[in-house]
């Protein structure tokens, strides 16, 4: 379908494939004519991009021999592990090197996540949604593979993929269970910094998924908010006092970003924390609802703007005593 | 109480593991596992991981939930014998001088070695032997049995295997791919 043509947004919201109601949020959001960049944006195709993993090789040794293969990469200015591949010759995700683990493919918005919770050597993480391992195994790099991270996944095919991502990736300080992270409570421990990328509706990549568009209902979205309230709410029960946890989710809806963390904020102590990524500010108002202010210091990456993966990042500290 | 599934290796575990490891490569690769504990998942096999003395404190303490998995899965004891795979020939490849360097990526695709793929070895090897694989630019492939010793490669015809490969077992880093995830 041509995009070239002067469509209604709702016209062309329906000729792309979406629910009606999405069209309707994305302009409450973002207004009509930024509604249209971005369901135009949505038919486009992001570029690879990879992240080079220090635990196995060095940057420069793994970049020296992808462009040994006529791989041509472009250097992110924020990351140094980041690069996003302009030409291949081969499939990105099948050769030695990647097989060896010096990278992993890793979308471009989804590198902010660790860097924002920052972790430490010596620290104890929590990854409270682990697979398939792209953010953990980042974690573990930040790391240098000294501390620990405890990985918690709920489904046992995604635990074997972790797995196998973590062991080619060269990750040895994490352990993972298999288990629902609402139980968290049971490991009688308090982690120095959690980061909980939360199960959403994956509006913030329909670029990647078009069924998205037509997969989930406004029953759903509430259904993951409730599941992202009582997720985060344990994540926050077992962070030590100071602790700092991001929360992030690749959705673009506000039941499950600021609404998430409103409910949050109203019955935990804790505070939101300003984080420095380019993109939105969190939204204040939707529909009829006046939301705090300070959500304005989470952050919203809508792939129009970020030529990436939508996503939502909060960074809050515990703020008990 | 059931029987925990994850659990530290016994003594004897250890022995094993270790020993196999001594007298397939060489007393030099213990050191790769100098700060690190063994860990067992009980199953169909021993699965075998090798995890940080930290990490393995902490998931002694926390002993009332226990691992999916933990460090790294080196290999996996079968009928009283340690057999090591990807990540533990992965671990030890740099402590040893058994290695075979190769110019094909058949191996990791589940294929056999043959005579004519061999650039280099480092060291004599016997039938049988357990040989590390390095591909070009000195990366790592894999781990395989010997089906010839060293001695006899100069006699013997092209196409003779030399290192069988396994589309079934998690011996070469393209097991990731085939079935490692």
């Amino acid at each position: 379908m041509s995009l070239q043509k002067e469509y209604d947004v709702f016209e062309l919201g329906s000729k792309l494939g979406y629910l009606p109601y999405m069209i309707d949020r994305f302009i409450e959001m973002l207004g009509e004519c930024e509604t249209k960049e971005l369901i135009k944006f949505n038919e486009t195709t992001l570029p690879q991009s990879i992240r080079l993993n220090s635990l196995r090789n060095s940057f420069e040794n793994s970049e020296r021999l992808l462009k040994k293969k006529g791989i041509q990469l472009e250097k992110n200015t924020e990351f140094p592990e980041s690069r996003t591949i302009t030409k291949s010759p081969h499939p990105i995700g099948a050769t030695p090197e990647y097989l060896n683990g010096f990278y992993i493919l890793q979308g471009k918005n989804s590198i902010y996540p660790p860097r924002i919770l920052d972790p430490q050597e010596g620290e104890l993480i929590g990854d409270f949604a682990a697979a398939p391992g792209g953010k953990t195994s980042h974690l573990a790099q930040l790391m240098n593979n000294k501390g620990i991270i405890i990985g918690l996944e709920i489904s046992a095919n995604r635990c074997r993929s972790l797995k196998s991502n973590l062991s080619r990736m060269g990750v040895e300080n994490t352990a993972v269970f298999k288990m629902d992270a609402r139980n968290a409570k049971d490991f009688n421990l308090q982690f120095d910094k959690i980061l909980l990328d939360a199960p959403c509706s994956g509006s913030g990549i329909i670029i990647n998924d078009p069924t998205r568009k037509k997969s989930k209902s406004l029953k759903d979205i509430l259904h993951y908010h409730d599941y992202q309230v009582s997720l985060l709410t344990t994540a926050l029960n077992v962070l030590k006092t100071n602790g700092e946890l991001v929360y992030c989710t690749c959705s673009l809806e506000p039941e499950e970003n600021e609404l998430v963390i409103s409910d949050i904020l109203k019955k935990v102590d804790v505070k939101l924390s300003e984080i420095e990524v380019k993109g939105k500010p969190g939204i204040t108002k939707f529909l009829d609802m006046d939301l705090e202010k300070n959500l304005t210091k989470t952050r919203r990456l809508y792939p129009h703007e970020t030529n990436g993966e939508g996503f939502f990042i909060a960074k809050l500290v515990k703020n008990y005593e | 109480m059931n029987k925990p599934t994850f659990r530290i290796r016994t003594k004897e575990e250890n022995k094993l593991i270790m020993d196999t490891m001594e007298a397939d490569f060489g007393s030099n690769v213990l050191v790769a596992f100098k700060e690190y504990d063994f860990w067992i998942k009980e199953g169909k096999v021993k699965e075998v991981f090798t995890v940080p003395k930290e990490s393995s404190d902490l998931i002694t303490k926390i002993s009332i939930l226990e691992p999916y998995s933990a460090g790294i899965p080196i290999g996996s004891i079968l009928s009283n014998s340690f057999h090591l795979e990807i990540e533990g020939a992965y671990m030890i490849s740099n402590y040893t001088s058994k290695k075979i360097t190769v110019k094909t990526v058949q191996f990791l695709y589940g294929k056999p070695i043959f005579k004519e793929n061999i650039t280099k070895y480092e060291e004599d090897f016997d039938k049988n032997d357990q040989i590390i694989v390095i591909g070009e630019n000195k990366l790592f492939y894999g781990v395989g049995r010997a089906e010839i010793s060293s001695r006899e490669l100069s006699s013997l015809e092209e196409n003779t295997i030399v290192i069988k490969g396994s589309r079934k077992k998690p011996l070469d880093v393209g097991w990731y791919l085939r079935g490692g995830s």
